[in-house]
């Protein structure tokens, strides 16, 4: 080759600039591409994802009071599951003992005056001589005499109820106490038999009422009919017709009394966990405040909130999936059972930002088997076209 | 047009998701934007301020006000106590570089993040930002020069053979040359080329090549640091 003439070698580029070159130029490129992709690819995740929130629901039972009285004692803790009728609390029965023990006075009472009213009608008719107004105020007084005993049966089986409720509450606290080995077996077994004794006069005291109860109206039906035979009905003597108003009285009261011993237990309307004891032990309370919350175990559905102006307005059937928050990958599918009439504020825990509450139209879907989903747990929830 | 337009309204909330998921998305979505207003800054750019500090700091300050907004969230306090944090620095210190602005308000942001117990966003973000400014610095981001350097020489007018030469010699060296200004004289003419060599070692054997061609005296070349623009 001649020296003047320029070599036509091709310079290759070496490695390490083409490296550089290719970190200064290229790679900026391919770095903002791959940044640029994941950013499209997460916002398509954000779109495609789980449209609406909701949260499992189940049915919360508020147990109140009906009466005003003193906690006496509660036999459940919170979180305790409780079946349907189960015991939760008694209230003090001191007063009602003491109406009782009013009532029965007061039927002791009117027993005496119906003595003397039989004693001073007796001798009246034996002077009088008139056989039937005689019979008429003896059929009379049979039958205020039958109510007043049924009365006073009633008034031992009203006392010997709130003492078995006592006995019941003392054996299930021994029970427990037996099972901590805090006190002997021979204690629950004693308290075991005198609750059985009195559960055996109870049913003892139940029929002999009924009993009575048949006699007095076998008297009524006798009394009627006698006076339907006569053919002017003599006017009831004074004294007997107040007597037989005031034992009208007297069983009404006690059927309010009655009334009152059931109002002092308050049991469990269903099955489920006690969420929330609000009450303590002698504590006093007024009629209609709660005493305990009980939640229904598992979720007896699902509501789902849409935003305040949807897309798409689902219709009462359509078919949705329903998942998890925290985990997607178990779904489950579910319909819309009913909608909700106006956009309102979502539970707290739905919150993106615990600062700024959230607003929308709640849905109700139906209960998901599958999931055993916790009332309260959120959920996610896509509705299929 | 229709799906589009519901997918941008679907991807938006009304209220802020505080996610590591949204925070990372926040953080990649501002490089993203920055770096394209980074990029159209400097290919529009015309004057003679261009500053590689700067176009680099269009992309760290996106990334630095999201970390912001994410640590402020709702909190009118926070935001509050950063407008007089920065009010207490820029009025202290008088910052000459964009950049170093942009540093201290990385600074101050990071101890925001930290106090106000934002633990995750202020890991995330510090680490998201550092491996950005390191990219920065080693990808050279932001440096408009295409070109090696710049080469002098003077050739004589007359020699159309010879010009020849040279430019083939010139190819054979370079990857790509742009002729700045020439210099036109009686018998010759000065040129003045920006070059940029297939080899950067071997400069020194392009300049001895093209004072061999005849007709071509006075070659000079003249190699900047690709660091040297600020």
């Amino acid at each position: 080759m001649d020296s003047n003439e320029p070599s036509t070698q091709h310079i290759r580029t070496p490695l390490p600039q083409r490296l550089s070159e290719f970190r200064r130029g290229p790679m900026i490129l391919l770095i903002w591409i791959v940044a640029a992709s994941t950013v499209g690819w997460m916002l398509m995740q954000r779109f495609e994802r789980w449209q609406y929130v909701g949260v499992a629901c189940s049915s919360h039972y508020e147990i109140t009071t009906s009466v005003a009285g003193t906690i006496d004692t509660i036999y459940v803790k919170q979180f305790d599951l409780v079946k349907a009728g189960e015991v939760i609390a008694h209230l003090d029965s001191t007063h009602l003992e003491a109406r009782i023990a009013t009532a029965q006075a007061r039927v002791d009472q009117l027993s005496a005056e119906l003595d003397a009213a039989r004693l001073q009608l007796d001798e009246r008719s034996t002077n009088n001589k008139a056989g039937l107004v005689a019979e008429l105020r003896r059929f009379q007084i049979d039958e205020v005499d039958l109510l007043l005993r049924a009365m006073t049966i009633k008034v031992e089986l009203e006392t010997d109820r709130i003492l078995l409720e006592r006995m019941s509450s003392k054996l299930a606290r021994t029970r427990e106490l037996v099972q901590w080995e805090a006190v002997a077996t021979a204690e629950e077994e004693d308290l075991e038999l005198e609750s059985q004794e009195i559960a055996r006069q109870i049913e003892l005291n139940e029929q002999l009422y009924n009993t009575t109860m048949e006699k007095h109206a076998v008297a009524r039906s006798r009394r009627e009919s006698f006076e339907n035979r006569i053919s002017t009905r003599p006017d009831v003597e004074p004294q007997l017709k107040s007597l037989r108003e005031a034992v009208r009285a007297e069983n009404l009261r006690l059927q309010e009394i009655e009334l009152s011993r059931r109002n002092l237990v308050l049991r469990s309307p269903i099955a489920g966990k006690v969420s929330e004891m609000h009450i303590n032990v002698g504590q006093a309370i007024l009629a209609g405040k709660p005493v305990a919350t009980i939640t229904e175990v598992e979720s007896s559905g699902v509501i789902c909130y849409l935003p305040p102006s949807p897309q798409q307005s689902p219709d009462i059937g359509a078919r949705v999936i329903i998942t998890r928050s925290t985990d997607h990958s178990v779904a489950a599918e579910s319909i819309v059972t009913r909608i909700g009439p106006a956009v309102v504020e979502l539970p707290e825990n739905l919150w993106r930002d615990p600062a700024t509450p959230e607003y929308g139209v709640p849905l109700l879907l139906s209960h998901v088997f599958d999931m055993n989903l916790i009332p309260g747990e959120p959920v996610n929830v896509r509705i299929l076209k | 047009m229709e799906p589009l337009i519901q997918f941008l309204t679907s991807v938006d909330h009304q209220a802020p998701d505080y996610t590591i998921r949204a925070l990372g998305l926040s953080l990649l979505l501002s490089f993203v934007l920055g770096q394209l207003i980074a990029w159209t800054y400097s290919r529009t750019h015309s004057g003679l301020s261009y500053s590689r500090s700067f176009t680099q700091s269009l992309v760290l300050m996106t990334i630095v006000v999201s970390l912001v907004m994410f640590v402020i969230g709702n909190n009118i306090i926070t935001a509050f106590g950063l407008i007089g944090a920065l009010a207490l620095i820029r009025f202290r210190n008088v910052m000459k570089d964009t950049r170093d602005t942009v540093f201290v308000f990385f600074s101050l942001v990071l101890g925001m993040a930290a106090g106000s117990q934002r633990y995750t966003a202020a890991i995330v973000g510090s680490v998201v930002l550092v491996f950005i400014v390191f990219y920065m610095h080693l990808t050279a981001f932001g440096s408009v020069g295409r070109y090696d350097g710049h080469l002098t020489c003077r050739i004589n007018s007359s020699l159309e053979e010879q010009r020849e030469i040279f430019f083939t010699v010139l190819r054979r060296f370079c990857r790509s040359f742009h002729q700045v200004s020439s210099r036109q004289g009686t018998d010759y003419a000065e040129y003045v080329f920006q070059v940029r060599l297939r080899d950067h070692q071997r400069g020194r054997e392009m300049s001895q090549e093209l004072n061999h061609v005849e007709g071509v005296d006075d070659v000079i070349l003249v190699l900047h640091d690709e660091f040297a623009e600020i």
